[in-house]
């Protein structure tokens, strides 16, 4: 009950995660892992250092650990963002600036999740 | 069967290339425990983990975005070791941009997996992919052996029925094979200067195996002709003659498709290998290039050897003169382009010929290593070498084990150094460093300035002299070691002096070199005390002179006499004897600085050697009413006899004799000024002089001087 409750709370897809991932328990244990994964700290650092290569490779981790998830507020707006910071063809990225919307979009559908956690314990 | 189908009943092993953690747990959770997992976090470390275990990896699962060395970097490093067409390679990633696919595919990707994971689709892919690569590894080892037991057979079969021949004409028994050698020399040589006439390696090794039949149909000529001595007369030269359209007879009439090129090149050279290139040869009167290249160098191949050869009806030429006679003509005309190859080859021939004729196996030997080479060429790698590969693998892993080696490689384009520790030496060394000379954790290890210098070392390398040999101390975060260090700079051959990068090894001989000077502490010093010996004693004196001589000083030598030992020993035991000596060894050493000489010179006697002050004597009364004290009861009184050099340092490097006398007349007067001392009475001590040795007494003991006391036993000298 408690994983509807959380994947409600957040408008995750739990029908979809659970068809990829075949079991509760792997379910999850993996959204309980994402609680204690790095990558959304280290956009948070590389935003804080002007880094907008490792902002970008942040962004698209979170794009990809959200969609394995079924996050589908965050994957989208962590998706915006990647895009948003891609590097060009001459190897430039994005600007940090020009993508502060998505980037506040990013961290509140993460603060969303986050927020969601306890609801796995009860 | 072989190594790689037991491989996949063993449990496979997957490495999963991911910088996410969470990304590499998802992934190893789906794959579950069917799979051995090996995790990297990066590029560089990929590449190290697949450097280390090699083909013992069944599958990576890659991820394309990561930083420092990404996955379409891993991809060509792979892709240009030739990796891919081993290891099959899984793209994981969200990134499905079509011109990244692409590049993925051509760098040799075996398949992708898109995100979201699905576990149903990750595994099936993993497990075709893997099933997939090792059906086809089986199958290319299958067909390579079979290519090979065809060939050998054939290639066995015909050098049989060229034998037969031979052996009928009474040959040495190597003119089917220099024929072999000749023409594939002459081949090959023919396709380094023109491709006019297509000449692949098939082509070439096809004519050559065939030119073994070239005589066959001599077996239809009476035995009489063949081997008479003599002149043929011309109705027995006819006869004779007609072996070349017997031999293609022969052949016409096996029930054989006329085309199949070996029946085909066989045809043409049976047939027309006496034909010449001015027309003027048989049976057909063939001119030019209407003669097939095939007939035409195994008939150039013929006459050289049968110049070469001793035959019944005449001598062997040597080989500078057969050369000489083709090329003047004096052999029947031949395509003047055939005959400039021949000269070319000249040099070469001779020493060839030589080396095959004095192998025993030759046709054999030759066969399956062309035919082996021709197969690997042709195919990727069979199971066959796949397992030498492990093989030679297994054996150097174990003798790098067995001397502890840590192997490294590093490339200059990727700049990572990648590690393989085959020792277990209680550290851990990363897999892979990239930027190696900027790293802190190799600094901490081998130390900035050891790698510096080691760098400085290769970049002097030439390509005449590309090794660099050494031992450092690498301070090994604190607990230091002692390395053997053996590198060795690769360079470009295309562009020279450039170094493309380096291989080495490194030895830990941290021991050996403790052994090494522990055994070197224990030849120089005395087990008792651990003061220096005799023989080390004259060493280090001599040295203390060479110091002395060039601070214009004057070298003190004294002897000191430990007085009425022998009471101890006697009243007291052996042990407690031993123990007054290492205390009044330790006594003596303190009681001078630490780069002046200590020495025991034998059972109770000991040596002090220093640069002496400019008066000395305040020293040597500090010396000696130090070693005046009494240990556990026994009052230790000692007497000493002291020497000065001449204070004249002449000489400025002087030479081992000089140097020698110098300490033995030091010595010997020291000694005297201690036995006349001691003649005086125990308990003081003497200055030698020159001249004689007077005794300066450490309490006035000039008045005692002149009582000649006898020198006892017990006092232990």
């Amino acid at each position: 009950m408690a994983l509807e409750e959380f994947y409600g709370a957040i408008g995750g897809d739990l029908d979809d995660v659970r068809s990829r991932l075949l079991t509760d328990e792997r379910v999850e244990k993996f959204v309980r892992a994402f609680a204690c994964d790095p990558t959304f700290a280290a956009l948070e650092e590389a935003y804080a250092a002007g880094d907008a290569e490792s902002a970008f490779r942040a962004a698209h981790t979170l794009k990809g650990i959200g969609r394995d998830l079924g996050f589908t507020a965050l994957q989208a707006s962590a998706r915006d963002l990647a895009d948003a910071l891609r590097a060009d063809g001459e190897g430039r990225f994005g600007s940090l600036q020009a993508a502060e919307a998505l980037h506040e979009r990013t961290r509140t559908d993460h603060e969303a999740v986050m927020t969601a956690m306890p609801v796995l314990d009860r | 069967m072989t190594a790689s189908t037991d491989r996949t009943r063993e449990r496979q092993t997957i490495l999963v290339v991911d910088d996410s953690a969470m990304n590499r747990a998802l992934l190893a959770d789906m794959l579950g425990d069917g799979y051995r997992i090996f995790e990297a976090e990066n590029g560089a470390e990929a590449l190290g983990q697949l450097y280390e275990h090699g083909n013992d990896i069944s599958l990576v699962l890659l991820d394309i975005v990561m930083p420092e060395m990404d996955g379409i970097e891993v991809l060509r490093a792979m892709h240009a070791n030739g990796w891919t067409r081993e290891i099959p390679v899984v793209m994981v990633t969200s990134e499905t941009a079509a011109d990244t696919v692409e590049r993925a595919y051509e760098l040799g990707a075996a398949d992708f997996i898109d995100r979201p994971f699905d576990i149903n689709i990750v595994r099936r892919r993993v497990t075709n992919t893997i099933m997939l690569y090792a059906k086809q590894k089986v199958l290319v080892g299958m067909v390579a052996d079979q290519m090979y037991e065809r060939e050998r057979t054939t290639d066995l079969m015909i050098s049989i029925l060229g034998h037969i021949v031979e052996f009928r004409n009474g040959e040495s028994g190597l003119h089917v094979q220099n024929v072999n050698t000749i023409t594939e020399m002459l081949l090959e040589s023919v396709a380094a200067t023109t491709d006019r006439y297509g000449l692949d390696e098939g082509a070439i090794a096809l004519i050559t195996m065939t030119s073994s039949l070239h005589d066959i149909g001599k077996i239809a000529i009476p035995e009489a002709i063949l081997n008479k001595p003599g002149r043929l007369t011309d109705e027995e030269f006819a006869l004779m003659k007609t072996h070349a359209a017997i031999g293609a007879d022969m052949l016409v009439d096996l029930p054989v498709d006329a085309e199949e090129p070996l029946l085909k090149t066989a045809y043409e050279i049976c047939r027309w290998h006496h034909e010449r290139y001015d027309g003027g040869g048989y049976p057909d009167g063939l001119a030019g290039d209407d003669i097939p290249l095939s007939a035409q160098v195994v008939a150039l191949a013929d006459v050289y050897d049968a110049l070469t050869s001793e035959r019944v009806y005449k001598e062997a030429y040597p080989h500078e003169k057969a050369v000489e006679m083709i090329v003047g003509g004096e052999c029947g005309a031949f395509d003047p382009f055939l005959l400039e190859r021949l000269v070319e080859i000249a040099p070469q021939l001779q020493e060839r010929l030589c080396a095959t004729s004095s192998l025993s196996s030759y046709p054999e030997a030759t066969v399956r290593a062309n035919i082996s080479d021709h197969v690997s060429r042709c195919v990727t790698p069979s199971s066959r070498t796949l397992d030498l590969l492990d093989h030679e693998r297994m054996k150097y892993r174990f003798f790098a084990s067995l001397s502890k080696e840590i192997q490294f490689e590093h490339t200059t384009e990727s700049d990572v150094v990648l590690f393989t520790d085959h020792g277990d030496h209680g550290f851990s060394l990363p897999d892979a460093v990239s930027d190696p000379l900027h790293d802190p954790q190799l600094a901490g290890l081998f130390g900035p300035q050891n790698i510096e210098a080691f760098a400085a070392r290769l970049a002097a390398a030439t390509p005449e002299v590309p090794c660099v040999h050494e031992d450092l101390e690498a301070p090994m975060n604190g607990s230091p070691r002692w390395f053997h260090l053996d590198a060795r700079a690769i360079f470009s051959e295309e562009e020279p002096g450039r170094i493309l990068g380096v291989i080495g090894k490194l030895i830990d001989i941290h021991e050996e070199r403790s052994i090494v000077s522990d055994l070197r502490f224990k030849a120089l010093h005395d087990p008792l005390t651990g003061l220096a010996n005799k023989a080390h004693a004259r060493q280090l004196v001599g040295e203390t002179m060479d110091r002395a001589a060039r601070a214009g000083a004057r070298t003190m030598l004294i002897v000191v006499d430990l007085d009425l030992f022998k009471t101890a020993n006697d009243s007291r035991g052996h042990q407690f004897g031993d123990a007054v000596l290492r205390f009044f060894a330790s006594r003596l050493r303190e009681s001078v600085r630490d780069d002046d000489v200590v020495a025991r010179v034998g059972g109770d006697e000991f040596l002090v050697a220093m640069v002496a002050p400019e008066d000395p004597k305040p020293l040597v009364e500090r010396i000696y009413s130090f070693i005046t004290c009494v240990y556990e009861g026994f009052p230790i009184s000692a007497s000493m006899g002291i020497a000065l050099s001449e204070g004249e340092p002449a000489s400025v490097e002087p030479s081992f004799e000089t140097r020698t006398t110098a300490y033995d007349e030091l010595f010997g007067r020291a000694d005297v000024a201690l036995y006349e001392m001691k003649k005086a009475g125990r308990g003081g001590y003497a200055f030698a002089s020159k001249a004689s040795s007077a005794i300066r007494s450490h309490e006035e003991r000039t008045a005692l001087s002149a009582i000649d006391g006898p020198r006892t036993a017990a006092e232990g000298k």
